[in-house]
């Protein structure tokens, strides 16, 4: 099998080779390094890269655990003991994690080897990652197009071939619409069901971790790794959590499914539209009941977005005053100076815009109002 | 600075603790009046009779023991600092 071949397989498919030592974890690292170096020139999917720490571990990866010796992405907006994790951001340069997000320990005690840092739009906010402040990253379909965002350093690693599987995060739908286009599976877990502990936050009441992948299977490979219970985060809640691997496969009878009318509206694009028809043709042919519902509060998701979003950001985003971390201006005269240059200096214009949209919402006369 | 809203974006990035060029204060008041005239559609719905959905699951508040744990020594916690001195983060004077 070639390097190309080999850094083509789905997890699944990887994880057999694995366990019948047919492939060692120490070629699957070569492999994927091969490909990243002859495609990323043009996709600049990755903002980092420590080969050196991946093969290391690999030397010792145990293949029998579930996810075995398998390298995964990791969207630069989690933390990597070790490794930068600058959000696509000038105002965390510098800046090494000093600890593994609950989602990175949980991957490890699964065998997985976290694997470079990828490309988002800053801090999460976008939807194309053109507002990364460090490099644009491209479709790997088109280069002439972009992969959506925030998480399309994670969707096109994955459609290119220079990833497994990636975890990116989803805000408001920074994981989902990168994976559509790319063409891979992205999923937006349910709120509370994956921890944020080391996720950086942008905003609370929104934020997923979840996984990009090549197959459905992949999704629920990684989602068994990652969900679940964490002391860290008070929002991620004791539930059991079910074998997803379980379902994968079966067909779907006894399943009702909903698709919002509300969904379906004038101006979708017809290939976006024959596509879901297309799927929702699939899964009824797999069982599953159909049928229309209204959720008729849709048009009113984005403006909600955009007072939520920002003023959690507004508060979140105040960590970063050059103070404990990343970048700080130089020769400062005074405190207030610190902060104000540190944070004109540091922060690109999308993220400027929403701490002051979210600042300017949660004041007084503003806040009542809504 | 007159916008079309509320907001007066120079006023507001000083309480955000960001300095703004004034070239980039007229670009966001313009940008940002144009969402907040957008956001005003929120006034007009009738939320009589909607539930708040605030979380898929029925989850109110967390509570966990109060007990200490292993963390940061304050070595890890200063590793990042753009400038540390005995053991301490340093910034301008703050105090006359």
């Amino acid at each position: 099998m070639t390097g190309n071949e080999l850094a083509a397989l789905s997890i699944a498919d990887l994880q057999s080779l694995l366990r019948r030592r047919e492939v060692s974890p120490r070629e699957v690292i070569d492999a994927l390094r091969e490909r990243i170096e002859a495609v990323d020139p043009d996709i600049g999917a990755y903002l980092s890269l420590d080969i050196e720490a991946a093969t290391k571990e690999a030397e010792h990866a145990n293949v029998d655990l579930p996810l075995g010796g398998i390298p995964i992405a990791i969207k630069d907006i989690i933390n990597v003991m070790g490794q930068p994790c600058t959000c696509a951001s000038k105002i965390l340069h510098g800046y090494r994690a000093p600890y593994d997000a609950t989602v990175i320990q949980k991957l490890r005690a699964a065998g997985a080897i976290p694997f470079g840092k990828t490309n988002l739009d800053e801090f999460a906010m976008g939807s194309s990652t053109e507002n990364s402040a460090l490099k644009s990253t491209r479709n790997p379909w088109d280069l002439s197009r972009v992969p959506g965002g925030s998480s399309g350093g994670s969707a096109a690693a994955v459609a290119a071939d220079e990833a497994f599987g990636a975890l990116g995060s989803d805000t408001g739908g920074s994981i989902r619409q990168p994976a559509a286009l790319c063409g891979v599976v992205g999923l937006k877990p349910t709120y509370g069901r994956v921890s944020r502990f080391g996720l950086v936050a942008f905003a609370s009441s929104l934020d997923q971790v979840g996984p990009v992948t090549k197959t459905v299977r992949d999704a629920a490979l990684i989602m068994n790794a990652i969900s679940g219970h964490d002391l860290q985060d008070s929002t991620a809640v004791n539930e059991p959590v079910p074998d997803y691997n379980a379902s994968v496969g079966n067909d779907l009878r006894g399943v009702r499914l909903g698709v919002p009318k509300e969904y379906m509206i004038e101006g979708i694009d017809p290939q976006v539209r024959a596509a879901i028809d297309a799927a929702v043709k699939q899964l009824s042919s797999l069982g599953a009941e159909i049928v229309e519902v209204s959720l008729p509060s849709t048009d009113y998701a984005v403006a909600v977005y955009y007072i939520i979003a920002t003023a959690e950001a507004s508060a979140n985003l105040a960590r970063f005053d050059g103070v404990r971390y990343g970048y700080r201006a130089e020769n400062p005269k005074d405190v207030l100076d610190l902060y104000g240059r540190t944070r004109e200096e540091g922060f690109g214009p999308e993220v400027k815009r929403r701490i002051i949209l979210g600042t300017y919402v949660l004041s007084s006369g503003y806040y009542d109002a809504y | 600075m007159a916008g079309t809203s509320d907001l007066d974006v120079a006023y507001i990035a000083r309480l955000a603790r960001i300095n703004l060029t004034e070239d980039e204060a007229k670009i966001f008041q313009k940008q940002l009046d144009d969402v907040l005239k957008y956001v005003e559609k929120l006034r007009q719905v009738d939320v009589t009779g909607i539930d708040a959905a605030a979380h898929a699951l029925p989850v109110f508040n967390v509570f966990r023991d109060d007990a200490a744990r292993d963390w940061f020594t304050a070595e890890q916690a200063l590793s990042n600092a753009p400038r540390q001195a005995n053991s301490l983060f340093v910034v301008p004077k703050v105090v006359e």
